[in-house]
């Protein structure tokens, strides 16, 4: 095919979620461009990204509550773009619950059943089935009022997958929990999905754990386009960029300039001290940014890697200590093991870190 | 604590007070003057039920038929209509929304007499004619009372819980689906309110009426009128008090 969205539709056409070319503009506002983005059937694929991002809009298009400027939209192989939400097929789930406050839990449940005329005992017994799956057949009877958050929550979940959708959204969906709940209802949704594995999901979420938790990808937006997309690991080990380094866990940045390199290593310096990296070198002089993880730096280094600093800070936390120490005129965050005997703030201490555990960022990304 | 228990009692003292002299002289007076054989000096003489005895037939029973009928069906219409425009409204811009509200509330701050004359100018003459019908005196009801059909169903859905409507939409809900079986059912309160907000209205109603009301569709409020006007103020009392009696038992009926 020439035209390569074209051809990117095709793909997508194949996929458990799917959006290509799709555009969405208020006035002369585009608060959603994204090129292409597929999920593979069975995939729970995260939206992260800070408030205004668009992931929301993203995850209203794919509902059909947002209509694209352009693009098309595809879901379990069919192009949805142009059917209205109640055609689509999909099921959600929304940070509200949104539950339907005059329906017991059962009638909740069984809503798009009912809606599809489906006969009475095999919607009871589908009914049953989904409230048992989400832990909540004891709760059949009751009346959304009556129930906490992350039972309503476990209701909405029910309500949605009771229609068996083959795509499944989560919008923020445990942003409204408490955070032992949260966690909780973080290995729920991965029981859940483990139960439906054909059951493609597209999770929204502003919190990066549930997202590293959950998701098989992750697709970081920033003001409406996708600065990151990859494995959860991958992103985290290696950011593409500052906005992914900082966004997605804690992240030092130290402003370095390329001196050379060979076979995969990068020589930099940094305010005059030398770094040994495992990444293939650009041009030389250029100006870069090292992203560094706090637990990727370690006091009293042995190896290579040696940024020698002032203590400033430590912060004890229970299972670990947090250290704030200034390095090359920048204050770098660094943890330590809660048995480790540290200096004194105020004492000299050198950080160091692996050649494989550094990632080199474009200096103006 | 904001208030000390002899502050809130002495706020409940001044309360009382004041909804007895506004609300409980005038009526206590009215239920005496129903019930007094006469009254020609300070206090009313005897007691009697006779007043009440045409209530049941007559020009008075059907008097308090044709109020409660006239009411009850401008009601449920104004209802319809304002529902209608309410969720018509919705989807309006704001700017829209905000001459939408403009338009529909207008009818509560007209003289509901400019309504009767409006109504009389405009069917008194084909093509449509509805002078000297029942149509036209529920018709005038029914604009005298839209504003508050229509204020409770905006109200109502301005509260409407976050989502559900698309929630029920994204089930597979069609729009009669989403409307009937989510919408309305949460509506309820607020058009129970605006449906008894209306009624009452409706039965009080005299203006419009007076310039539009067919023969055999004298309503109470007309009958009371021409009773008091004729000077027969304890039979117009009577009536008061059924008015009064009416209004309230429908009222109860649909705050349940």
């Amino acid at each position: 095919m020439d035209d390569p969205q074209a051809a990117g539709a095709a793909t997508l056409a194949a996929c458990g979620a799917g959006l290509s070319g799709v555009t969405v503009a208020y006035g002369s506002t585009v608060t959603l461009d994204i090129p292409h983005l597929a999920a593979a059937r069975g995939e729970i694929l995260a939206l992260i990204g800070p408030s205004g991002s668009g992931k929301t809009t993203a995850l209203r298009a794919v509902a059909g509550f947002v209509r694209p400027s352009s693009g098309r939209i595809f879901a379990a192989g069919r192009d949805i773009t142009d059917l209205p939400p109640r055609a689509r097929g999909i099921g959600m789930v929304v940070q509200s619950y949104a539950l339907f406050p005059h329906l017991s839990v059962a009638e909740n449940v069984g809503f798009g059943l009912a809606v599809r005329r489906m006969p009475g005992p095999e919607r009871a017994r589908r009914v049953a089935e989904c409230l048992a799956m989400v832990g909540m057949a004891d709760y059949a009877a009751r009346m959304p009022r009556a129930l906490s958050g992350g039972q309503a929550q476990r209701v909405a979940i029910a309500r949605a997958l009771a229609i068996r959708p083959p795509l499944l959204l989560l919008d923020e969906p445990l942003s409204a929990l408490d955070a032992q709940i949260r966690a909780q209802m973080v290995d729920e949704i991965a029981r859940l999905h483990a139960a439906l594995p054909e059951t493609t999901i597209l999770y929204v979420t502003h919190d990066q754990t549930e997202a590293m938790t959950l998701a098989h990808r992750i697709a970081i937006l920033r003001a409406g386009r996708i600065v990151g997309l990859g494995a959860p690991r991958a992103l985290y080990r290696h950011p593409p960029n500052r906005f992914v380094a900082e966004f997605l866990g804690r992240a030092n940045l130290l402003a370095v300039t390329v001196r050379g390199g060979a076979g995969g290593r990068a020589i930099l310096d940094c305010a005059g001290t030398r770094l040994d990296v495992a990444t293939p070198p650009p041009a030389e002089d250029t100006p870069m940014l090292l992203c560094l993880r706090p637990h990727h730096l370690t006091p009293d280094p042995t190896g290579a890697n040696r940024l020698a600093g002032i203590l400033r800070e430590v912060r004890w936390l229970g299972a670990q200590q947090v250290l704030r120490v200034e390095c090359c005129g920048t204050l770098l965050t660094a943890s330590a093991p809660a048995a480790a005997a540290l200096p004194p703030e105020g004492s000299r201490l050198a950080l160091g870190f692996a050649p494989e555990d550094a990632t080199l960022l474009a200096g103006d990304a | 604590m904001l208030f000390t228990k002899l502050e809130r009692r002495a706020a409940i003292g001044v309360f009382l007070l004041l909804f007895a002299l506004t609300y409980g002289v005038p009526y206590a007076l009215i239920l005496a003057a129903s019930l007094a054989r006469s009254w020609n000096g300070v206090l009313p003489s005897g007691i009697t039920l006779g007043h009440f005895a045409g209530i049941l037939g007559g020009a008075d029973g059907a008097a308090l038929f044709a109020s409660v009928a006239t009411a009850a069906m401008a009601s449920l219409a104004a209802l319809v209509l304002g529902v209608t425009a309410a969720l018509g409204a919705r989807d309006l811009s704001r700017r829209g929304r905000a001459w939408a509200d403009l338009i529909f509330f207008a009818t509560s701050a007209v003289p509901t007499v400019s309504i009767g004359l409006a109504l009389l100018v405009a069917f008194s003459q084909p093509p449509v004619l509805l002078n000297g019908t029942i149509a036209i005196v529920v018709l005038a009801h029914a604009l005298i009372v839209f504003a508050y059909a229509y204020g409770g169903a905006r109200a109502g859905l301005a509260q409407l819980p976050d989502g559900v409507e698309a929630m029920a939409e994204s089930l597979g809900a069609g729009r009669a689906t989403r409307l009937f079986r989510v919408t309305l059912p949460l509506l309820m309160g607020h058009l129970r309110a605006a449906l008894a907000l209306a009624i009452a209205m409706s039965m009080g109603e005299l203006a419009a009426t007076a310039m539009l009301y067919p023969p055999g569709w004298a309503t109470l409020p007309l009958r009371i009128f021409a009773l008091s006007d004729r000077g027969d103020v304890l039979n117009a009392a009577a009536l008061t008090s059924v008015l009064a009696a009416m209004t309230f038992a429908l009222l109860a009926a649909l705050r349940k």
